[in-house]
């Protein structure tokens, strides 16, 4: 397990979250979550709680969601239009019972939005990038490419010219194509 | 990003559920229209089709398989009026009106940009590229209509990848892949026609060789005087006429010729033989005209005689009358004149009744010897007669080559003459079929060489062409192969480039637990492209399919296939920078989702209209209550609004527009 320690991956979480907008949260949280790291967005406070194992976070998990629902009730004008989420970043592969806890938590939707991530098996440099998948609901959409406006004959010749394929043969049925809309070859 | 382009304003009148006219303002980055089934949500969508591309596919397809395919499907039911619809849009800080007016019959469109009438078609003031480009960009990149959703992973492999590529724009390659495949079968028609002559031809000069053979046989055959003789003396044979043949040097058709003259010389001769035979047979050869003579001679003397004789005694008489008195002169004795007178007339009646029976008998013995005269005569005639005929029977017969036995009694000459005819026939019927086989064998083989010659012309010519053709079929075999590849390499090619967003938007709605991944397999296999998708749980064994990837159907529920759906249709639609609509409407893409589906989806819905404007329909209140909250402005500059469609009546629903304000409840959580 290469992974850093439960401190350095919520700090690395923090940063990207802060690159899309949020920034620390100034909810106080009981001493015994400490270690979570909690961030806000207009839209989304998030709670960031790391572990290795599924069982050192799941009786954490629902504590913590707990106080988090508790607070905005009782603070409703700091949390007016913003939704509560508690993101649980594991380390490690779920086992299937495991896996069926964290499917129940996160079925369960009441007063905060429960997500469960596993982080584990990835490599050291695609750890951001593992990260990044687990926070996509809280960043904005990737740069998606546009697709190429390229003339699709065009692409198809350049791909053709390449093959076992007579050039004149190729270009009479490109022509015949283009300026009939079919292909003549005899 | 922050889209530059929304749809501003839509005015309905006379269309689908929309009888009265309606305004509806669609000025927001985000759009959640909420309504029943039945109150307009669809009609919206297609009021915004119609207006961009003056058709509403959807209805089109489905109206395809209906008897009433002419069914009005534009106009409101229960308005005089054509349909209108307007739709404002802002397109690069312009404003763009389109105004289209019509029925399914037909429609008018008006545009304009910034209030000048553009003299344009919709399409080219959203610069796109023609109607079928806006088609697809509307139907397939901008709108997802509920039914076509998942319509896309419902395909089998080569359909979607066709559909794929028609969304992506490469409708092109499946054209010319297609005419690559036309020509290809049109080349193989040609060559299976040129192919299937050849063949024909080869079995015709097959069949003309046969019956140039058989022909050749014939002559062979036909011209053997061998078997020409053989058959004559067979026929001969066959006949009861007594002949023999004299000459030894003619033989086959010279020898029926020569026979066939004979016989029918003799048959020439016949009637006049049997007619001097029939006069000789009935001639009395018995008549002996010297002893008639004889005969007739002595009446004549007897007669003549008896004449004389009877003139004396009439004489006599005559002087004794004229001497007699009645007593004697010499004696004195008296006479009895009359009795003497009665007695010398008895004695000349007497007389002359003896002339008369002497005349009568010699008259009779004249007849006789005249009756005999003449039929001696006529015998004579008759042998005579016979004879030349005979002479003339021996004449024909000695000269020539066959001789028959004459017959004597005109019966048995007739059966002859009967018997020879029917030879004379039969030896011209040999004849006829020997020179008749013999011209028509010879011109058979003369015929078949010549046709023969014509057709291995034809074969010659048929598979030069063959030729050309294999290869041309060859060429098109390769060209059809190659394109395949090169259209599924482009195709891939474009498809690769939107994975990564498949994949971000997919894990972004994360449907499911493990299966967190979401791609597509690209191969050609049986000759076509097929596209098949992939998710894909990570944490699984990497030789597992489930690692490498496995079809979405097989493991995910209904609502997750949703999901599927619709991150393949927004991965498209955001990575496509030639679509000109600037917008992203899906059409109650809810059903089918749960709660968490919709959270997700609300949460995406979130990103996506930092992108594009966004327009959800839904008929589900629990939901349109999630997306309200989600789609709430929560930042400077956002604009949700919530159009609420309800109580339709026959002159359409009625229509609720609300701004949304980020003074919301935060109560969204515990409501649901």
């Amino acid at each position: 397990m290469l992974w850093p320690s439960d401190h350095q991956t919520l700090q690395a979480a923090g940063e990207l979250l802060s690159g899309a907008g949020f920034q620390p949260s100034t909810v106080a949280l009981p001493d015994s979550f400490a270690a979570t790291k909690l961030m806000q967005s207009p839209e989304a406070l998030v709670a960031l709680v790391g572990s290795d194992v599924w069982r050192n976070a799941a009786a954490d998990v629902k504590t913590l969601a707990n106080v988090l629902a508790k607070w905005s009730l009782e603070h409703p004008e700091d949390c007016k239009s913003c939704d509560l989420y508690l993101l649980v970043l594991l380390k490690s592969k779920l086992s299937p019972e495991e896996a069926r806890q964290a499917r129940l938590l996160e079925g369960d939707i009441k007063h905060v939005r429960k997500l469960v991530r596993t982080l584990s098996v990835r490599e050291v440099p695609s750890q951001a990038d593992a990260l990044s998948e687990a926070l996509r609901p809280f960043l904005p959409l990737s740069s998606i490419p546009a697709l190429a406006s390229e003339d699709p004959l065009g692409a198809i010749e350049s791909e053709l010219s390449g093959k076992k394929l007579s050039p004149e043969l190729l270009e009479k049925a490109l022509e015949s194509f283009r300026s009939q809309g079919e292909v003549i070859l005899t | 990003m922050k889209p530059s382009a929304r749809l501003l304003e839509l005015e309905i009148e006379g269309f689908r559920g929309f009888a009265h006219s309606q305004t509806i303002s669609l000025d927001a980055d985000a759009v959640l229209i909420f309504g029943g089934n039945g109150t307009g949500k669809t009609s919206l969508a297609d009021a915004v089709i119609w207006a961009l591309t003056g058709s509403l596919p959807r209805l089109d397809e489905l109206l395809r398989g209906l008897r009433a395919k002419n069914e009005e499907h534009i106009s409101n039911r229960y308005s005089s009026n054509q349909a209108r619809v307007r739709l404002d849009v802002q397109l690069d800080g312009r404003l763009v009106r389109i105004e289209r007016h019509g029925s399914s019959e037909g429609s008018t469109v008006i545009t304009s940009v910034d209030g000048v009438s553009a003299q344009q078609e919709p399409w080219q003031a959203l610069q796109a590229a023609n109607l079928n480009t806006l088609q697809m960009a509307a139907t397939a990149r901008s709108l997802l209509a509920q039914d076509a959703m998942r319509g896309v992973l419902a395909e089998g492999p080569v359909e979607l990848h066709a559909q794929l590529r028609k969304i992506l724009g490469l409708h092109v390659l499946d054209k010319f892949e297609s005419a690559t495949v036309t020509a290809r079968a049109k080349i193989n028609a040609a060559l299976k026609d040129v192919h299937m002559a050849g063949e024909r031809a080869k079995d015709a000069l097959e069949q003309v060789r046969r019956q140039k053979e058989k022909a050749q046989a014939e002559q062979a055959k036909a011209n053997s005087e061998a078997d020409l003789n053989a058959r004559l003396q067979q026929t001969l044979q066959s006949t009861e006429i007594p002949f023999k043949l004299l000459s030894a040097e003619l033989s086959g058709p010279q020898l029926i010729t020569a026979i066939c003259s004979d016989l029918e010389m003799m048959v020439a001769v016949a009637p006049a033989l049997a007619q001097a035979l029939e006069v000789s047979a009935s001639t009395d050869a018995s008549v002996n005209v010297d002893a008639l003579r004889q005969s007739s001679d002595a009446a004549e003397k007897r007669f003549r005689e008896a004449s004389e004789r009877e003139q004396g005694h009439r004489q006599l008489a005559r002087a004794a009358l004229q001497l007699l008195d009645s007593c004697c002169p010499v004696c004195q004795q008296p006479i009895d004149v009359s009795q003497v007178a009665a007695k010398l007339n008895e004695q000349v009646q007497n007389s002359a009744s003896n002339v008369s029976e002497l005349q009568r008998e010699y008259n009779t013995q004249r007849g006789l010897l005249r009756s005999g005269q003449e039929q001696a005569e006529r015998r004579e005639r008759a042998v005579r007669a016979l004879e030349a005929t005979r002479s003339r029977w021996q004449q024909v017969t000695n000269a020539t080559c066959v001789t028959v036995q004459i017959a004597e009694e005109p019966a048995v000459l007739r059966d002859l003459v009967s018997k020879v005819t029917e030879l004379t026939k039969a030896l011209h019927e040999l004849y006829r079929q020997y020179a008749g086989l013999s011209n028509a064998s010879d011109l058979q083989v003369i015929q078949a060489e010549q046709t023969m010659q014509a057709l291995v012309g034809d074969i010659q010519t048929l598979w030069t062409e063959e030729l050309a053709l294999l290869a041309h079929s060859r060429q098109a075999d390769q060209l059809v192969k190659v394109t395949r590849e090169a259209t599924l390499q482009v195709t891939t090619r474009a498809l690769r480039r939107l994975e990564p967003a498949f994949a971000e938007i997919y894990e972004r709605l994360s449907p499911h637990p493990s299966f967190t991944q979401l791609g597509m397999s690209h191969k050609v296999q049986y000759g076509k492209g097929r596209t098949t998708p992939l998710v894909s749980d990570p944490y699984s064994d990497p030789h597992s399919n489930t690692n490498k990837g496995i079809h979405p159907g097989i493991v995910l529920s209904e609502g997750q296939l949703s999901i599927v759906a619709l991150s393949y249709f927004v991965a498209m639609a955001l990575t496509d920078s030639t679509n000109p609509l600037p917008f992203l409407w899906l059409d109650d893409p809810l059903q089918s989702l749960d709660t968490l589906n919709v959270l997700g989806l609300a949460d995406f819905g979130q990103r996506l209209r930092e992108n594009r404007q966004l327009i959800i329909g839904t008929h589900d209140r629990r939901f349109a209550r999630i997306l309200e909250h989600k789609l709430t402005p929560r930042n400077p500059g956002q604009k949700t609004l919530l159009i609420n469609l309800g109580a339709w009546t026959t002159d359409g629903p009625t229509v609720n527009v609300r701004t949304l304000t980020a003074d919301q409840p935060s109560s969204l959580l515990q409501a649901a």
